[in-house]
């Protein structure tokens, strides 16, 4: 090979190698697909939860003795809090939120929103006493329906760490609950593991 | 000569790591129409280094207690005898093939240990379901 194209063949490499290392330094932004399996660390995060709230909805609405109750009917429901007992700090409202919505649009439940009691009740006094409102359009007072069912839960962890290595058990319950005998009428469970193994050049 | 010999191995590279990152997105898809009278599956390969090492089989489905919710299962097996790690994703759609709640669910990752199978189970979104589509592709 003559110098001049050893010396061409030189720069074309030099230029790719500047050309990635300036791409490395770069910052970038992009929109990536809610629904895509993220590990950027090894928290409690979006897949996480995606999965709990698809396997909880799935095991509610396919259990028998609820798929007979819901043929019939659509049963009022209310969903009470979840228990964080992690060390993290994890927003579960959030999972009973996205686990309502999709009971809610399965068609199979109905659900009364105990948050917005005090907004519903200021709304009400306003409608009813406040003597602005045309009380043929009025919502009346002490027509609203009672729960049937409540569901409630717990989200636990174990953690185990290693110089190298951490290990995250997570185990979400929920359970629902005839209010009128207090029978749990369904209940399940699901678990999660997560391993973060530092490599060897501890990146 | 010589050096169009070296510019040439450099653009091979670079394509060569362009069609493997255009593969890492693609996968295998089973369809399924249960509800159709001639009940369709179609088992759609778009990436065949992942279908060499992972497929899907039995397509079930059924509706409970004579529910009106279509419940599906599938069996994803690990042809190779190495551990394989995958994600898969269903989509429904109703009779005029309209995506039921479209973008909600997201993609679930599965480890499949060597020569292993796992059962996956999905439910219908709604009553409108008609047909679905399991999506797998690697990790």
């Amino acid at each position: 090979m003559s110098m001049n194209k050893r010396s061409t063949v030189y720069g074309v490499s030099l230029l790719l190698a500047s050309l990635l290392l300036l791409q490395g330094c770069a910052n970038k932004v992009a929109y990536q697909s809610a629904s895509d399996v993220e590990t950027t660390s090894i928290d409690f995060g979006s897949t996480d939860l995606q999965q709990i709230a698809a396997k909880m909805v799935d095991s509610l609405l396919s259990f028998p003795p609820i798929v007979q109750v819901t043929n019939e009917r659509r049963p009022v429901m209310f969903v009470d809090k979840i228990k964080n007992k992690t060390t993290e700090h994890i927003d579960t409202e959030s999972i009973t939120d996205t686990i309502s919505t999709r009971i809610l649009r399965s068609g199979k439940f109905r659900f009364v929103d105990m948050t917005k009691v005090a907004e519903v009740s200021q709304q009400m006094d306003f409608q009813n006493k406040s003597g602005m409102v045309n009380q043929n359009t009025a919502a009346q007072v002490g027509r609203q329906i009672g729960a049937e069912y409540m569901m409630y839960g717990n989200l636990s962890s174990i953690v185990k760490k290693t110089k190298n290595v951490k290990d995250v058990y997570y185990k979400f319950t929920l359970k629902m609950i005839h209010l009128e005998s207090g029978i749990i009428e369904w209940s399940d469970e699901k678990e999660i593991r997560k391993i973060r193994e530092k490599s060897m050049f501890g990146m | 000569m010589e050096a169009n010999h070296y510019f040439k191995r450099i653009y091979s590279l670079v394509f060569l790591l362009g069609l493997l990152t255009a593969c890492s997105t693609s996968g295998i898809e089973a369809i399924g129409t249960p509800l159709d009278p001639d009940e369709k599956k179609h088992l759609l390969i778009h990436n065949s280094a992942l279908a060499n090492q992972v497929t899907i089989s039995d397509m079930r489905s059924r509706t409970v207690d004579n529910g009106d919710l279509l419940e599906v299962s599938l069996t994803l097996s690990n042809l190779t005898s190495r551990d394989k790690a995958v994600q898969y994703r269903f989509s429904w759609f109703d009779g005029d093939k309209f995506e039921i709640e479209a973008g909600v669910g997201g993609w679930t990752p599965v480890s499949l240990h060597g020569k292993g199978s796992v059962s996956i189970n999905g439910l219908a979104p709604n009553s409108s379901v008609k047909s679905y589509r399991l999506n797998v592709k690697g990790q």
